[in-house]
């Protein structure tokens, strides 16, 4: 995947930061008592965030960081990788660590 | 978020919990959700989606009838209504048009405690308590020898 030259593209990085913190924000208390991601990952705000792509991907990994949160779905659907193993799927700590783990290797982090 | 301003976001999302003494018991966590609690195991989440545990003799949607499958691979069948029954613990699996919204285990006092998603767990006084909403309605209950 050209990660660098998609990366340099878009919005300066604060403004594109202000932009996912809020589209972030908004999704979590939206979508914050349902109980399936699929259902969480329909939400506008959600998809606004898929949209953004690559770009988002730092920003991410650095709310999982900070914040926690499940992400994964969202992971997935931009960069088509899923580095969590089959036997911790559903395992939130395990899942976070196998994410930001992935971002290191991919110069994401 | 202090309880307080949790019951008010709680009252706001779920109408019904308005007038009753609902009680915050297990803080918010995102390493569970309803469907885990009410199966009795917080260690995972289980959603149907590729990141998450689901269990293999379910098929992997979330449908209602998918979830009525999950609880009866966990030896529960189902049963009339939300009564409290010696002898057995009930759940009560809530939809949408079909779509599963949510899951509520019954305690042995006969009130209800619900996962709600990424927040606190709490427990209501019947299914009824939390729907209306974004839940939709109970319309499942299922029932196991305890």
């Amino acid at each position: 995947m050209a990660r660098r030259s998609i990366a340099t593209r878009g919005p300066a990085p604060e403004e594109l930061r202000e932009t996912f913190e809020r589209l972030a924000d908004e999704w979590e208390e939206a979508t914050l008592f349902l109980s399936f991601s699929d259902q969480a990952a329909a939400h506008p705000a959600h998809q606004a965030i898929v949209s953004m792509g690559e770009r988002a991907v730092p920003l991410i990994l650095e709310r999982i960081q900070t914040h926690g949160g499940h992400w994964f779905h969202t992971l997935r659907e931009i960069t088509n990788a899923n580095p969590v193993q089959p036997a911790d799927r559903g395992r939130v700590e395990a899942m976070k660590a196998s994410w930001l783990e992935w971002g290191k290797r991919n110069g994401y982090i | 978020m202090a309880t307080s301003r949790w019951a008010q976001a709680l009252i706001a999302v779920f109408p019904n919990l308005s007038g009753e003494d609902f009680e915050i018991v297990n803080q918010p966590s995102d390493a569970y959700n309803c469907i885990a609690y009410a199966a009795n195991d917080i260690s995972q989440r289980w959603d149907p989606n590729t990141d998450d545990y689901w269990p293999s003799w379910a098929p992997g949607n979330n449908l209602i009838e998918s979830l009525k499958q999950v609880f009866a691979g966990l030896g529960y069948e189902e049963c009339a209504d939300s009564h409290l029954e010696d002898g057995y613990l009930k759940v009560a699996l809530y939809e949408e048009q079909g779509e599963a919204k949510h899951a509520a285990v019954q305690m042995p006092n006969g009130r209800w405690r619900s996962k709600l998603g990424y927040g606190p767990v709490i427990e209501h006084r019947s299914p009824e308590s939390l729907s209306g909403g974004m839940y939709g309605e109970a319309t499942v209950f299922m029932r196991r020898p305890l």
